[in-house]
């Protein structure tokens, strides 16, 4: 590398190449939009009640009658995702949110405080952490019984840690740097150093992290539903993915089409999540 | 200095161990009894059973003594490191635990070698070129595994790899029919352990990948990179040598959490394989409320969780000087 | 000559049909290894101490029992070569074999079966307070005869000790147990029999493997040279496993009925419709008589109308099995009737619904009720769905709960919280340890598996205290005739279907199932098809 290449580095980033990523992540933002207003707008599009037997022969593929085909009961299948993603995605955002708020407030005490306040909230948060965490999910579930909203709160309570010791890891560091010691002489007070100055900078991992929770609790509620552990009267993707496996083999629509939906919205959400990264990351928008 | 500090944090995190065990325990121990369903249901099978049969047995176990009086015949237990016996198998815990424990921590540990190793290599080179053609492709390869549920991963990879491609067995750890020796039974161990590996190892590459990609991206952006390649560094030396060493913390991190979160989330890779692991013992030993398993089972993973915090947060010293130990 | 071919070959086709059931022509050859797939790992190898079914899979192989049952539930000899019963059915002789010997080389002797009945099976097995009371004495009276003597006549004695899941009695070494804890002997774990396989090793949580027992008692038995247990959970993986040829052996309740079909017509496999004639099984939806609704019979009645259980069987169970027509399972034939079963009358359903005072409301709904499932028996949630469609059309708003066993058992049988509730009930090998504990006014209590609905009938609670002392068998079969009147008359619990009987084994291997306990039985009898 000779030192005329010096003014070029960092590597430039090409308007073109944001662009064409800028479109991947929209492109996915359109998937993810798309899935929830379907799922929102479940009732108006599905044709069949979502537990309706016998709507059409038993174990038909896919075909104008029944777009996505009907199960071993003779239910829509197109019926059952669309409600199906409705109830996978309110669990998704629902434990998702209810986590990171949790795991942002938590964490970032911690780490700014550091001493007492960080060992006795680290204490706090390694004893959910230790616990081994589908196991907790199974327990509690069983205990207050498989019903949607214990489902969520079930999967909130396991997932807070993770945020909150990323959030946590992240000011341990960020708190000694220079722009911090800067605000801090300048007499900024506690609530303005954590939420001015180092969470924007420590919000990077957390909104990756988050994005991931979504998808991540979608797909914990399709574990427990594997387990025979799924709200019947709330029927999720999981939920019918594991009524599908016996016949899957036998009636592949059965478990194609609520596994893609699951699939893609995951998906998506995961590919939004790079996108608001590349937004809310103050070091990488300065590119 | 340093090296005192490390040993002094050491020290320091193992006495704070004690207690968390000790709120684990109380936690765990709570909500087991709490929860709806009774062992003796389990032990008694699926006939009838006449009351008087079910008051002996649960005699026997010490299930009719009030809760405190267990917890504390559980904890002076405990503190001579006896875990106790299992309701169901009426055999030592600790036994039980250890004959599972192999199983799982090769799954595991072949899991979270391969999905760093590939997660950490994928997301360097895709930070290089960010926005790229192989950037992208590697964030859906990435992704793609860690966005559909394990159970419907497996069960699909079961349907091509084993019973249309026939390559590798659908179940089990062992071939039962011909039971191997020596460096044959190596090999076949191995032939079932790629499928539930590569199963779970699919779902956590992504977590590292993007992590790391992320972390790469930024740091390549930082002024010390731009000096190192002032200073005539080779490309290798600056993403690797440079770059790579700073932007590992979080990924280490990260590594360290799933440790725990893996041996947990096994359940579910075990049970579709048949895999003979911790995690089925697990959840075995919740279908049976088997208290004593259950119990023994939350401390050994804590044990082995703590631990694993405890060398993650060594492993920040080495690898990032401003870390302070306090 | 033409003919004769024809014939031979007539017969060959039909010992291919009859496959692992009938003793073929062929003789059989020793070796080969046979595995079985368990659904979950046992707890125990000696299962003198519980009823859970899966621990006599591998235990029958490993113990011997008194005597066997055929298919007609007719005493078969196993340790005993032979017996007798005194005319006034109070006393039962059995004559040991002399040459049987303990996997440790020791003698089996008469003393060894009376510490079973009074030491072993007495105190430790769940059932045994259903029936030890009216038992005298159980002795040895030499070397190799062994007497029980009753307090009172029990018709269904033979049953009962052929069949080990009703009562423990697999033959336990006395100078293993002696001076032991039955229920915690580590030889429970490492299991020391008399039978045609010996206990090799357990590695846990994958399998169990026995080996043959050269010194057997029975003649050239067992032909296997290996019997494997494996524990494989996942549904799924255990038919393509099976498939696959990894698993010979998926016995009747673990084999996925939407397989069944493909299974058939697959020349690897045989499916073997016999062998669950003994626990003869029905799916039943409980309904709990303290729910204001479900108290007035004519409401259960309405239900019983208006399910469509023909529509279960299609669904639920793929159309394999039977629609159940009676509390007690049509395998047990010498019993079962089908002339009080209701045929499906939505009309009658309705007219019912509002003779008992509970008529439509403006909405088109009379009430609301609950109907909760155990969660691992994925036809029953299928039929619990298929009973929320059939009762939303008679305006009665269901709600499916489903949680996991335990949770269930809790709820259901120990707290009574439920309204309507499936659940599945052995009604063999006799009704009298199955279908009674189930029914009578005694057995309302907060127990696993017993009267959960709150049924009580004097009528019936007459039949059933006198029914086993009948000695005759064909007024025994109408005494149970008229307890099945009542019962379908009465419907605390609408029987919904007979659990099919449908056993898969690989085509490799013949005589696997010999008897009406196909899935618990030794597999002495079996052998590869070379």
């Amino acid at each position: 590398m000779s030192m005329v290449d010096l003014p070029l580095a960092p590597r430039p980033v090409s308007a073109l190449r944001i662009f064409a990523r800028n479109r991947s992540a929209a492109l996915a933002g359109l998937v993810l939009a798309a899935l929830l207003l379907v799922a929102l707008a479940a009732p108006l599009l599905a044709p069949y009640a979502p537990g309706a037997i016998g709507v059409g022969p038993a174990m038909v593929g896919p075909d104008a009658a029944h777009l996505f085909g009907t199960d071993e009961l003779g239910r829509d299948v197109l019926s059952r995702v669309l409600y199906g993603l409705r109830i996978s995605l309110l669990v998704g955002f629902g434990a998702a949110g209810i986590a990171t708020a949790l795991g942002i407030v938590m964490g970032g005490i911690a780490g700014f405080s550091g001493g007492l306040v960080d060992d006795l909230l680290m204490r706090v948060t390694e004893v959910f952490q230790v616990i081994p965490r589908f196991f907790l999910a199974v327990v509690l579930v069983a205990f207050f019984g498989a019903s949607i909203w214990n489902i969520i709160g079930a999967i909130a309570i396991l997932s807070w840690p993770d945020i909150a010791r990323l959030v946590r890891a992240e000011f341990l560091t960020l708190r000694t740097r220079q722009f911090v010691d800067a605000a801090r002489v300048a007499g900024a007070p506690a609530g303005v150093l954590i939420f001015g100055e180092i969470l924007p900078n420590a919000l990077a991992p957390v909104v990756v992290n988050g994005t991931l929770m979504v998808g991540q609790a979608m797909l914990l509620e399709a574990g427990l539903s594997y387990l025979g552990l799924g709200d019947p009267s709330q029927v999720s993707l999981g939920l019918i993915l594991q009524e599908a496996q016996q016949i899957m083999r036998r009636a592949w629509w059965t478990t194609a089409f609520p596994g893609i939906a699951i699939f893609l919205a995951v998906l998506s959400l995961n590919v939004v999540g790079d996108g608001l990264n590349d937004v809310l990351n103050p070091r990488s928008r300065e590119r | 200095m340093r090296g005192l500090d490390i040993s002094l944090y050491v020290v320091r995190r193992l006495a704070q161990a004690v207690p968390l065990i000790f709120v684990v325990i109380l936690l765990n121990f709570f909500l087991i009894h709490a929860a709806p369903g009774d062992p003796i249901d389990f032990l008694v099978g699926s006939m009838d059973a006449s009351p008087e049969y079910i008051e002996d047995l649960r005699r026997e176990f010490g299930l009719d003594q009030p809760l405190g009086t267990q917890l504390w015949a559980y904890l002076t237990r405990m503190a001579h490191f006896d875990l106790g016996y299992s309701l169901r198998y009426r055999q030592s815990v600790l036994d039980l635990i250890l004959s599972r424990m192999p199983a799982t921590l090769l799954l595991m540990v072949t899991a979270l070698v391969a999905s760093s190793a590939v997660g950490i290599l994928l997301g360097v080179i895709a930070a290089q070129r960010p926005y790229s053609a192989t950037d992208q492709t590697s964030t859906f390869l990435a992704l793609a595994g860690y966005s559909m549920p394990v159970f419907w991963l497996g069960q699909l990879v079961l349907i091509v790899f084993s019973l249309h491609l026939g390559w590798f067995p659908t179940q089990g750890m062992y071939s039962l029919r011909a039971p191997a020796e020596g460096w044959g039974r190596i090999v076949d161990v191995l032939h079932h352990l790629a499928l539930p590996a590569f199963t779970y190892s699919l779902y956590h590459l992504a977590l590292i990948f993007r992590l790391t990609r992320i972390k790469m991206q930024e740091t390549l952006s930082l002024d010390f990179i731009v000096t190192a390649r002032a200073k005539g560094a080779s490309e290798g030396r600056v993403v690797y040598g440079h770059a790579l060493r700073n932007a590992i913390l979080p990924v280490v991190t990260v590594i360290g959490m799933n440790f725990g979160f893996m041996l947990a989330g096994s359940v579910l890779t075990e049970t579709v394989f048949a895999w003979p692991g911790m995690g089925r013992l697990l959840y075995e030993a919740i279908q049976a409320r088997d208290y004593p398993v259950l119990m023994g089972l939350f401390t050994v993973l804590s044990l082995m969780v703590i631990a694993a915090n405890v060398v993650t947060d060594l492993i920040y010293a080495v690898i990032d000087p401003r870390v302070v130990y306090r | 000559m033409r003919i004769s071919g024809f014939i031979a070959k007539a017969a060959l086709a039909l010992s291919l049909v009859a496959g692992g059931l009938a003793p073929a022509a062929a003789q059989p050859k020793p070796g080969g290894t046979l595995i079985i797939a368990l659904e979950s790992e046992p707890g125990t190898l000696a299962p003198h101490t519980t009823t859970d079914t899966v621990a006599y899979i591998p235990a029958t192989n490993i113990f011997n029992g008194l005597i066997g049952l055929d298919f007609n539930f007719q005493p078969t000899p196993d340790l005993a070569e032979s017996w007798s019963v005194s005319p006034d059915g109070l006393t039962y002789t059995f004559n040991l074999v002399k040459t049987a010997k303990w996997h440790d080389g020791k003698p089996v002797t008469a003393e060894d079966v009376e510490y079973t009945f009074n030491e072993a099976v007495a105190k430790s097995h769940p059932r045994a307070a259903s029936w030890w009371p009216n038992v005298a004495s159980a002795k040895a009276l030499d070397a190799h005869t062994f007497e029980v003597k009753l307090k009172s006549a029990y018709a269904p004695f033979f049953t009962l000790l052929a069949s080990p899941l009703s009562s423990g009695v697999l033959i336990l070494p006395k100078h293993i147990y002696q001076g032991t804890d039955p229920k915690t002997n580590p030889a429970n774990q490492k299991p020391i029999g008399s039978g045609p396989f010996k206990f090799q090793s357990w590695q846990r949580g994958s399998h169990i493997e026995l080996v043959r027992n050269p010194d057997y008692f029975k003649a050239k038995k067992p032909y296997l040279d290996r019997v494997v247990f494996q524990v494989v959970p996942d549904s799924s993986a255990r038919v393509l496993a099976f498939e696959r040829g990894e698993l010979d052996f998926l016995h009747w309740y673990i084999v996925p009925y939407d397989q069944v079909a493909k299974l058939r017509s697959d020349k690897r496999f045989v499916v073997v419709d016999k062998g669950g004639e003994a626990p003869a099984t029905n799916g039943f939806m409980l309904m709990n008589m303290r729910n204001e609704y479900l108290k007035d019979v004519r409401v259960r009645q309405a239900l019983a109308y208006a399910i469509d259980r023909d529509d279960i069987r299609k669904k639920a169970l793929f159309g394999e099995g039977k629609v159940a027509k009676s509390p007690i399972n049509s395998g047990l034939g010498w019993v079962f009737t089908d002339q009080y079963n209701y045929p499906r009358d939505v009309a009658k359903a309705n007219a019912l619904l509002d003779e008992a005072g509970f008529k439509r409301g403006p909405d088109g709904k009379r009430f609301s009720l609950r109907i909760a499932w155990g969660a691992g028996r994925d036809y029953e949630g299928r039929a619990a769905e298929i009973i929320k469609d059939n009762l939303k059309a008679l305006g009665i708003d269901v709600t499916v709960q489903v949680m996991d066993r335990l949770a269930f058992v809790d709820k259901v049988f120990r707290n009574w919280d439920f309204d309507l509730a499936n659940q599945l009930f052995t009604t063999g090998p006799d009704p009298t340890f199955s279908v009674t504990p189930r029914f009578h006014t005694s057995q309302i209590k907060k127990a696993p598996y017993v009267n959960a609905m709150g049924y009580s009938s004097p009528a019936a609670d007459a039949l059933f205290d006198t029914e086993y002392k009948e000695l005759d068998r064909e007024k025994r079969a109408q005494m149970w005739k008229d307890i099945q009147r009542i019962l379908m008359t009465d419907m605390p619990a609408l029987p919904l279907f007979e659990v099919p009987t449908v056993n898969a084994v690989s085509a490799r291997f013949k005589d696997v199932i010999t008897g009406p306990q196909g899935y618990i039985q030794s597999r002495e009898d079996a052998y590869e098809v070379k």
